[in-house]
């Protein structure tokens, strides 16, 4: 036996307390997720008494602030489908489970949505707006210099969804059935297309459109991102770069064994390749020019896929156990120690600016906000 | 039925002991078990050799904890397992990965045995461990006891993957210095 052999071994022994208050975090943490047969039949009484209510008396219940009627009722869908939707759990992927195992998104790296996967704080920058989710609690957008609203309220159902976003605005699903959009200006939802999957997973695909992978039989077509129309000549088509779609120039990864250390190989959209970038803590986020990410060292750090070079643009103390999120014109830092909602977050999300000098090079970051949920 | 009431019929050598833990316990120890050789039939093999160790050896020990006690007795018998499945090659398990990262400041290769004593490095460990907060502790024990990997762990413990990562290079770091220090390395 080696000595690294040995000392898994002996890993094995320590104190039965410890083993089990793993158990116990992991537990908890289930739990929280789970939607009671009790909780879903009070739920399902409640929407029921509001559907009735709406029809009897006209009156319109909201996601949001609504502009329209029909707006209004594309919402309540959306509401509906929270609440019928969350009896169906599934495994997804990770370790074998019991079949209480929540579902959630995708968790492969490569094909994974930034908003699926793990579930702290999952977040997308796009333009002058950040959408973010916190678990059990909603999603929110927050526009740059104004404000930020909450778009969606999970607090009840404990759905987690899954999020993209382009030129058209944000896209979110649970993996079931169907798949809604919010406009970047505008908190009322509409639904893009309902689907008779069980098993959704959603991309970016262009500035405009969405491409849509279900299960079982692994189906995958893409539908324009407004009317939800299926695109039938897609195939043949070289996907165009957007926004946030960071899978588009990290074609591939390998990591250490330890995990520490991710080698990322940069693709760009032309085709061409740049050398391997090896990131750190966080997933790298950025375009196809610069991305950035946080080191183990609590360094903010850039890197010029041209050149292939790294940049320090901040460095702070526990930097390194946060996330960052960024379109490359704002950098958002998100940290979650399991709280229920995003006006309690201790380390509540900061959006800095990315400063770039004269030769057009990430120079330095200013801080906009220091707690864009205020 | 409780713990007690089952270990009770060990102890009375009835063989429904047996029944009452599979019932209670199965999809846990079978998880323990497929992280590790995330081969589903070994895995069951190895499942109902727990219960096979837990009839031959209470009585005479009596766990305090039966959960931990199964635990334990499930994660060395596929441990040996593994070693026995994977003899000839490595392959990209969680094992092999914490292997290789437990690997990365000790000294030895796969044919050298260990120079360390058992029992010292088992009494630095429960030391080591103990000092941890909660959280270091958690994300600690579920990638090295659980061997989850870096996703699982950030998804079951509800942690942003940058922290778990974090955590676990930071508290391996600290594990090394000490080792250093303590001369097990």
């Amino acid at each position: 036996m080696t000595n690294a052999e040995l000392l898994l071994d002996v890993i094995g022994e320590v104190d039965d307390e410890y083993i089990l208050d793993v158990e116990n975090r992991i537990s908890m943490i289930r739990k929280r997720r789970k939607t009671t047969f009790s909780s879903l039949a009070a739920v399902f009484v409640v929407a029921f008494s509001v559907i009735i209510f709406t029809i009897t008396s006209g009156y319109i219940p909201k996601l949001g602030n609504t502009a329209s009627n029909e707006a209004a009722q594309e919402s309540d869908q959306l509401v509906m489908t929270e609440t019928y939707n969350t009896s169906d759990n599934f495994n997804k992927g990770g370790s074998y489970e019991s079949d209480e195992e929540y579902s959630y998104g995708n968790s492969s790296l490569t094909d994974s949505q930034v908003g699926g996967g793990n579930h702290g704080i999952t977040g997308i920058a796009i333009d002058d707006y950040f959408y973010f989710q916190v678990p059990e609690d909603g999603i929110y957008r927050y526009t740059v210099n104004s404000n930020c609203e909450k778009l969606v309220d999970t607090s009840e159902s404990k759905e987690w969804y899954d999020l993209i976003a382009n030129d058209n605005g944000l896209y979110i699903t649970t993996g079931k059935d169907a798949i809604f959009r919010f406009s970047h200006d505008s908190n009322v939802s509409t639904t893009l297309i309902e689907l008779p999957f069980k098993d959704i997973y959603i991309y970016t695909y262009s500035e405009k459109d969405i491409l849509v992978k279900t299960e079982p039989g692994e189906n995958q077509f893409v539908v324009d991102g407004i009317t939800g129309d299926e695109k039938k000549d897609y195939l043949n088509t070289i996907p165009v770069k957007a926004k946030s779609d960071y899978k588009v120039f990290l074609i591939s990864y390998d990591h250490d064994d330890t995990d520490t250390w991710w080698n990322y190989y940069i693709k760009r959209t032309d085709g061409t390749s740049s050398s391997a970038m090896r990131t750190h803590a966080s997933t790298p986020q950025g375009d196809d020019k610069f991305l950035f990410n946080i080191d183990y060292e609590d360094n903010i750090v850039c890197y010029d896929v041209e050149e292939s070079k790294e940049t320090i643009l901040l460095n702070e103390k526990d930097l390194s156990y946060k996330d960052l999120y960024s379109d490359s014109e704002y950098i958002y830092l998100c940290d979650y120690h399991g709280e229920h909602s995003a006006k309690e977050l201790k380390s509540p999300p900061m959006c800095y600016k990315v400063i770039y000098n004269e030769q057009g090079k990430p120079c330095d970051l200013e801080l906009i906000d220091d707690n864009i949920v205020e | 039925m409780t713990d007690e009431m089952i270990i009770d019929m060990y102890f009375s050598r009835n063989e429904d002991a047996i029944s009452f833990t599979k019932e209670k316990y199965n999809k846990y120890l079978y998880t323990i078990a497929y992280n590790i050789l995330r081969i589903m039939q070994d895995s069951e093999e190895c499942v109902n050799e727990t219960y096979l160790g837990a009839w031959n050896t209470i009585p005479p020990k009596r766990p305090s904890v039966l959960k931990t006690y199964l635990a334990k007795l499930a994660r060395n018998i596929s441990l040996k397992r593994f070693r026995h499945n994977t003899a000839q090659k490595r392959g990209g398990t969680q094992v092999d990965l914490a292997l290789e990262e437990l690997s990365e400041f000790m000294s030895g290769s796969d044919s050298v045995e260990s120079t360390i004593e058992r029992e010292e490095l088992l009494t630095f460990i429960k030391e080591f461990v103990k000092k941890l907060n909660d959280e270091q502790r958690q994300i600690f024990l579920a990638r090295y006891w659980y061997l989850y990997s870096v996703k699982d762990i950030a998804r079951k413990l509800g942690y942003g993957e940058s922290k778990v990562k974090m955590t676990l290079k930071r508290t391996k770091d600290k594990l090394f210095d000490e080792l250093r220090k303590e001369e097990l390395l």
